[in-house]
């Protein structure tokens, strides 16, 4: 851990309310889009990432400083992402796209409308075949695919080995192809 | 001729070539198999072509931001939790009940406890006590002498040992 992040985990620790900002200015929207990416759903995905801060602020004298804070919150906010989408799976299942499309809308203006629109499709039915890959190979594939986490810092914030990775990603996309296909069909 | 390629054969070159994808090491040898297999078997290189559509279609997902306000609204909800004056309201449901249950286990042990219980044994024990202790030894004193004891024990009416004695 670095000098600068000593003295901020110091400074949260003793309650300081700057320092609870500075840490949520600083991290808000990677957390925020990774866990958009492991729960699937950006509407509720704003609740989860306050409810990592507020998880991370009390539990912060648990922080031993042997990864950087950003790692600590990063694993807090992805298991708090898999808590959420395994408690949402025991409910009717909820669409992962709003009334106003897929959610994730391109920034791109190049393309042709027909290949707008079928860019539109494949995006649309990656997120259905992502929502519908089991964990933890949705996460761990998240993690790599869309985060571009390496290995390592995957079997850091999954606290599992590199062996489990390495086989996850390997299931994951082989399920995820099946599930894809199914769904471009 | 080429031998045909089994599913395990399959199975554990993807494995291989997933784990190359990545740029993860993977013994020379077991790489260039792979990758052999992979050259003339059709439904790898289907899988691998598969594997680099769908990662590009999610690696293009932009990244997100928070809406204008998020950091307030954490950190109001930060002080409205800290100033919760009864902490035990804000455990979560697992920790309740365990606590519930350690309160349970203290009352039934301590209403255990308390219950006024017989010094004495029951009347069946008390009935039969002789022939266990005082007929294996004389004086609460010695130590057991089974040979008295079993004498005792034929003697019995109760036993019904006479029935046992040899006639005379």
């Amino acid at each position: 851990m670095r000098d600068d992040e000593k003295a901020l985990v110091a400074r949260l620790r003793a309650g300081d309310e700057t320092a609870c900002r500075e840490v949520v200015e600083a991290f808000r929207d990677r957390i925020l889009t990774v866990i958009t990416r492991v729960a699937g759903s950006r509407a509720d995905a704003e609740d989860l990432a306050q409810e990592t801060f507020l998880k991370a602020f009390g539990a912060i004298d648990r922080f031993d400083g042997r990864s950087a804070l950003f790692t600590w919150l990063y694993r807090i906010a992805v298991n708090t992402a898999r808590d959420w989408n395994d408690h949402r799976r025991r409910r009717p299942s909820v669409p992962l796209e709003g009334p106003e499309g897929p959610l994730f809308e391109p920034a791109d203006a190049g393309p042709s409308p027909d290949e707008v629109a079928q860019r539109r499709e494949e995006r649309a039915a990656v997120h259905r075949a992502l929502d519908r890959l089991p964990e933890p190979f949705r996460s761990t594939l998240v993690l790599r695919e869309m985060e571009g986490r390496s290995y390592e810092e995957i079997a850091e914030t999954l606290e599992v080995s590199i062996g489990t990775v390495e086989s996850r990603i390997f299931r994951a996309r082989c399920k995820l192809r099946v599930l894809l296909e199914e769904e471009l069909r | 001729m080429t031998e045909p390629i089994t599913d395990a054969e399959r199975t554990e070159a993807l494995a291989v070539l997933s784990r190359l994808r990545d740029g993860r090491p993977v013994p020379d040898a077991q790489a260039a198999s792979a990758q052999a297999l992979a050259a003339r078997d059709p439904q790898i290189a289907d899988m691998l072509a598969a594997w680099e559509r769908q990662a590009a279609l999610l690696a293009s997902e932009p990244a997100l931001s928070a809406r204008p306000g998020f950091t307030d609204r954490v950190l109001a909800a930060l002080a409205r939790e800290r100033s919760t004056p009864v902490e035990v309201l804000v455990l979560p449901f697992v920790r309740r009940l365990a606590v519930a249950a350690a309160l349970l286990i203290a009352v039934s042990l301590g209403w255990t406890m308390a219950r006024p219980f017989p010094a004495q044994a029951g009347d069946e024990v008390q009935r039969h006590k002789h022939h266990v202790v005082d007929s294996l030894r004389r004086t609460p004193f010695e130590p057991d002498d089974l040979q008295a004891g079993l004498r005792a024990r034929t003697l019995d009416q109760e036993f019904n040992g006479r029935a046992l004695q040899a006639p005379r």
